[in-house]
């Protein structure tokens, strides 16, 4: 045979296969270009100043492995579907007197110039949207960039290197099933349908046992370390996915049986060819379900937490930096804090700040000791009932003796509240409290507010202690809070310049340290990590929605193709259009929706689990983490329903179409 | 009144782009009274499959009139077309065309439950027709679990099922042994008896010569016709098949 013939073959094969294989290679670039982004971002010289690098590199790194893993297993998945719909024409081939090297060569070229495209494809998709993705990145992780486009020659190389890869195992794949097919059973593949399965009652219980149990661990599991508690979210999620499966399969049968003895429903004109068609098919719709429902969970599961991550740091990061800039000065001695020399070093401040030509806005400043003893189970702040006012514009009275407490989540239920022989009767608990600047960045659980009125004779006493700086430890604090209303790199700039002047300040008033942090100089090295494992989620949920849509539709057009010759008889026997539609319409109730809901539920048992997770971060924002989830579940079922109204309107299309010329 | 009445039938397909015209069906004109059983003969291509798509509204002549029951089948509506096949007309096909994801009972209701039927209906109305067919003890099997035989006479049941003015059978011993073929030959005849109008097209002799009357459909017009008159089956398959060869020769001289 004369060259060309075989590359010819293969092209034209492709094109006459379009409406499988466009969306196959769309998919395949969709992958290319999302791993090239990662790799790209995972190279890039942007981030490398960043506090944090390290950990961005080694998630992205572990987001790239994932997504060649993903890639390689639902390509498979697609490309058998490909295979399945192309046997006739291979058979053919082969009656043509082809063997199956020749087919074989046929396919190589397929394959070939598929990967040839996709590759292509994809990196020039990846290319032009990588600077899209790296300033997404930056600005999660707040790094800076330029706006000039580049090219990430190793992160092409790194794609190229995996999608081959990819690619021949494909090649191998579909090989090793033409070579094993006789030519009769590859004439007959499209046609091989199975048969009605019998609902399996022990299959759907262990199926359904698997669940429970998956759902138990997520909801009861509570360890103290994050690995332990890894390793039983990671248990959870495997039965949940097995679990899913088995559940689906032997679920759905069992659904089709129940509502075909149920003669009433089963007998109507909407829902009569649809359920016996999804009883027909049952099995392999419920793995197809399964699938979707798993990617689906997968997506919420991801966003919700890692969002949740993100913005619950950011939102935490707020309240630890209620303005933009905080200064906290600290002295071993109680006397610093006298309040003319404070007044006196607010105006020092004031004049730093206006050489600057900055004025201060929303300032406040308090006095705080920080009371600390070796083997207490707690840290107390005691804060004077005058400057507490002060701030939050209250005007609240205590006795001598008497206190406000304020805990930061834990409880607290004592009526009263006793340091170093001094007790304090505790009138209430606090719902607000004036946060307590760079402090609260150390402020755990076990830290307890105390608002006291006879402040300075607290602070004396406790000097007068004899294990005074012996075992028990404080620190006496002026804390000041202001804003600037400048941009964020201006907020910078201010914070380097002042510095040293104000350090010098310091010494002059007789404290001995200062804990200044600006809101944005605190903050770059805070979100690189939680920016990164952020970023990394929206790009595998673009994916993972991506291949759950790319199901459905294949999903869509088998069954359409199977469907045709069925709705071809019911449409000369007197089924109306509209008919068709309604069908069509029942299936979607029936069915299509099933998975979104197992999905939610998933979710809904995942929840306290992701949520303990959250916590070996720190993070304890339940409103938040509720709030983000239902918005992503929400903006998954919009798209749901988009998608498969677009696919089903291409079902009915294929169905409906009637061949006037066959009767 | 006559039931079906078909004059001045014509039918022209043109290709694509207009270029040539074939003319499928030139002027057919035929009656088909209330209970007949009639065959109709020809040869592929003679334009019997256009007529029976038309018959069957599945089509529309290019001119010409069909009037099934008093109603001129061209003046219904695109929308009503699918409605009046179903409450009209039975159909029989050659390759049975039950739906394999039903039951036998499942396809047989399948008009009904178009219809919009209740399942007491339908199964009140099933039982005598599956006795006359004999099919009562295969109705809960798929159709990959019975024979040609038995799928044919489950679509014969899902036709009569609807209670038609007409059935249109296409070579409906086309995909049969001769043993299926004679037995469902044997059930459109009794069919027939009890009252049922059949219009069948077929390539068999042997189908034809059960029927009350034959027509012979040659390049787009009823070339001839024979009545049973008296004469058993035997007789009138010899006097289809002399007809036959006369059609045969007679296109050869012509």
């Amino acid at each position: 045979m004369k060259t060309g013939f075989y590359p010819h073959l293969a092209a034209d094969g492709i094109r006459k296969n379009k409406r499988i294989y466009f969306p196959y290679i769309l998919m395949c670039v969709v992958l290319i270009a999302m791993y090239y982004i990662v790799s790209f971002l995972q190279y890039t010289d942007t981030i490398s100043d960043i506090v944090g690098v390290k950990t961005i590199r080694f998630t992205l790194n572990l987001g790239g492995w994932v997504l060649a893993v993903f890639s390689c297993v639902f390509l498979s998945y697609a490309n058998a579907f490909l295979m399945r719909s192309r046997k006739k024409e291979f058979g053919l081939y082969n009656i043509f007197g082809m063997d199956k090297g020749n087919i074989g060569k046929v396919i190589e070229w397929e394959t070939a110039i598929v990967a040839f495209i996709s590759i292509c494809a994809g990196l020039i998709l990846g290319i032009a949207c990588s600077k899209f993705a790296e300033l997404g990145l930056v600005k999660v992780i707040g790094a800076e960039t330029n706006y000039k486009l580049t090219v990430g020659y190793r992160a092409v190389c790194m794609t190229v290197a995996v999608y081959i890869a990819v690619f021949i195992f494909q090649l191998l794949n579909t090989q090793s099933k033409i070579s094993t097919a006789t030519t009769i059973s590859l004439l007959r593949g499209e046609h091989t349908g199975e048969r009605p399965p019998r609902a399996n009652a022990t299959l759907g219980l262990s199926g359904v046992l698997l669940l429970t149990l998956g759902y138990f661990i997520a909801v009861t599991a509570d360890f103290p370390s994050a690995r332990t508690l890894l390793a039983a979210a990671f248990m959870a999620v495997l039965l949940v996915i097995i679990g899913t499966y088995i559940t689906m399969v032997a679920g759905s049968v069992l659904l089709c049986r129940i509502l075909q003895r149920n003669r009433r429903y089963y007998y109507k004109p909407a829902h009569f060819v649809s359920v016996s068609s999804m009883a027909f098919r049952m099995k392999r719709n419920g793995a197809g379900l399964a699938s979707i429902c798993i990617l689906i969970t997968m997506v919420l599961v991801m966003i919700s937490s890692t969002a949740c991550l993100l913005y619950g740091t950011k939102f935490d990061f707020y309240v630890d930096n209620p303005r933009e800039f905080t200064l906290d000065f600290v002295s071993p001695d109680p006397d610093t804090l006298n309040s003319s020399a404070l007044s006196d070093l607010k105006a020092k401040i004031m004049t730093v700040l206006e050489e600057k030509n900055v004025s201060p806005k929303n300032s406040y400043g308090y006095r705080l000791v920080n009371v600390g003893v070796p083997g207490w189970e707690r840290d107390l702040y005691f804060i004077p009932l005058e400057d507490y006012n002060n701030v939050m514009g209250t005007d609240f009275t205590l006795g001598p003796g008497q206190a406000f407490i304020f805990t930061f989540g834990n409880d607290y239920d004592d009526d009263n509240i006793s340091m170093k022989g001094m007790e304090w009767e505790i009138k209430r608990n606090l719902e607000e409290f004036m946060y307590a600047g760079s402090r609260a960045m150390v402020v755990d659980k076990s830290t307890i507010a105390v608002i006291i009125s006879d402040f300075d004779e607290m602070t004396r006493t406790l000097v007068s202690l004899p294990e005074f700086n012996e075992s028990v430890f404080a620190s006496f604090d002026w804390v000041y809070n202001f804003d600037t209303s400048l941009k964020p790199e201006k907020q910078l700039d201010l914070y380097n310049d002042i510095r040293i002047t104000l350090d010098d300040l310091c010494q002059e008033y007789g404290f001995v340290g200062l804990n200044s942090s600006s809101r944005e100089n605190a903050g770059g090295g805070e979100f690189a990590m939680y920016g990164g494992i952020f970023f990394l989620g929206v790009v595998l949920s673009i994916v993972f929605v991506a291949a759950a849509v790319l199901i459905i539709y294949y999903k869509q057009l088998t069954e359409g193709f199977e469907d045709q010759p069925r709705f071809e008889t019911m449409q000369k026997i007197g089924m109306t259009k509209n008919e068709i539609r309604k069908s069509i319409n029942s299936q979607m109730l029936t069915v299509f929706f099933f998975p979104l809901l197992l999905a939610m539920v998933h979710l809904m048992f995942a929840f306290p689990l992701i949520q303990r997770l959250l916590l070996v971060f720190k993070l304890s924002n339940e409103p938040l983490f509720l709030r983000v989830t239902v918005i992503i579940g929400a903006f998954v079922a919009v798209l749901y329903v988009i998608v498969y109204r677009i696919t089903s309107n291409t079902y009915y299309n294929l169905v409906s179409g009637i061949k006037k010329e066959e009767l | 009144m006559s039931l079906l009445e078909v004059s001045a039938l014509k039918k022209v397909y043109s290709t694509r782009f207009g270029g040539n015209k074939v003319e499928a069906l030139r002027d057919i004109n035929f009656r088909v009274e209330q209970g007949e059983y009639v065959a109709i003969m020809g040869e592929s291509g003679s334009g019997k499959t256009t007529l029976l798509n038309i018959l069957a509204a599945l089509d529309r002549p290019t001119s010409g009139r069909v009037i099934l029951d008093g109603k001129d089948m061209s003046k219904i509506k695109e929308s009503a077309v699918a409605t009046y096949r179903r409450n009209n007309l039975g159909f029989v096909f050659q390759d049975f065309n039950l739906l394999d994801t039903f039951t036998l009972a499942d396809n047989i209701y399948l008009p009904l439950v178009l219809a919009g039927r209740s399942y007491k209906e339908m199964h009140d109305r099933l039982a005598p027709i599956a006795t006359t067919l004999g099919i009562q003890k295969l109705l809960n099997k798929y159709p990959y679990e019975v024979s040609g035989g038995e799928k044919q006479r489950a679509a014969v049941a899902r036709a009569l099922i609807t209670d038609p003015k007409l059935i249109l059978a296409d070579e409906p011993t086309g995909a049969l042994d001769s043993r299926s073929s004679d037995e469902l030959l044997r059930l459109f005849s009794e069919v027939n008896r009890i009252g049922q109008t059949i219009l069948m097209v077929t390539h068999s002799i042997n189908a034809a010569s059960t029927a009350g009357r034959v027509l012979f459909i040659k390049d787009g017009v009823v070339f001839h016709q024979l009545y049973r008159g008296n004469s058993t089956n035997e007789q009138f398959y010899q006097k289809i098949s002399d007809t036959m060869v006369l059609l045969a020769t007679g296109r050869n001289r012509g």
